[in-house]
């Protein structure tokens, strides 16, 4: 319930909620962004990635909905 | 993030400036890093989810907490773009006009293997900087010459001419790339040539059979192709 209820929140809000797989291939681990980014989901993993392909870390944090 | 971050205006400079760290505030084994780095940058900051930018080294570029629209998002990537942390540092700068220098001077003596070596050095060091630039049109140079000697190769081999040459032309490219995808890629060329040969002394019940094998074996390369067409 309260799961449903962030979710409806972050909806009203202008979020996606849809629920994707656990970060698989660089995807988001919740929602489908496109493959817009990569995503990584630890700092470390990040930042090296951000300095393999000369780019800077966009951190998203926040709760799975 | 969803909505804004695949909205039409906003997709492509984020996918050239972003990759993304996902983290999550009420996992058990969240970075503990991550949340005292945003409490400190986003003080006061109460509605999720909190967004941070940082360069590759680690330095805070930008944040803001809460909801987005693809406008409000497209002025903070503003904001970021203009950020002097974005540049290079002076000691980098020095390091990137040197890889660059190399790079050219490899460039012009069609010295393959060093424009790629260039090309990684600078990929090591972090900020933007003008000579990226430079080290970045070598490396496409370079690729598009291999790329050119991969086509004449398949055309040559796929118009029945003579191998004799296309194989020439994969030796070269094999070694002159070797390490590189072009590289890979000549010396596949040279496995399709061979088998291109053998083909020929098959008998003919047998070769719509082995010329279907090597198309499997070749998959993935532009040389599967002279098997099915």
């Amino acid at each position: 319930m309260r799961g449903m209820l962030v979710a409806l929140a972050l909806a009203g809000m202008g979020f996606g909620v849809a629920l994707a797989g656990e970060g698989a291939d660089g995807a988001h681990p919740h929602f489908k962004d496109q493959g817009v980014l990569h995503w990584d989901t630890s700092l470390a993993d990040a930042l090296k990635t951000a300095a393999k392909e000369n780019k800077l870390v966009l951190i998203e944090y926040g709760r799975e909905a | 993030m969803e909505r804004t971050l695949t909205a039409d205006a906003v997709r492509d400079r984020a996918a050239e400036l972003f990759v993304g760290l996902k983290s999550e505030c009420d996992a058990p084994n969240q970075e503990a890093e991550v949340a005292k780095l945003l409490r400190e940058k986003l003080p006061g900051a109460g509605t999720l989810p909190f967004i941070g930018v940082l360069t590759a080294d680690g330095k805070w570029v930008h944040g803001f907490s809460g909801h987005r629209s693809p406008d409000q998002f497209l002025a903070d990537l503003d904001k970021i773009d203009a950020s002097p942390l974005l540049d290079a540092s002076p000691a980098t700068v020095k390091k990137l006009e040197k890889i660059a220098a190399a790079a050219e001077k490899a460039l012009a003596k069609q010295q393959w293997s060093k424009v790629f070596k260039a090309e990684s050095a600078a990929a090591k060091l972090i900020g933007r900087h003008a000579s990226r630039n430079t080290v970045s049109a070598a490396a496409a140079k370079a690729r598009g010459v291999a790329e050119s000697g991969l086509s004449k190769a398949y055309d040559a081999l796929a118009g029945g001419e003579t191998r004799d040459e296309a194989r020439k032309t994969l030796y070269q490219l094999s070694k002159a790339f070797r390490g590189q995808p072009e590289g890979d890629e000549a010396a596949a060329g040279i496995k399709a040539s061979d088998r291109l040969g053998r083909l020929a002394e098959i008998a003919e019940e047998h070769r719509a059979a082995a010329r279907a094998k090597a198309a499997t074996e070749f998959a993935g390369t532009r040389w599967a192709k002279l098997f099915t067409e």
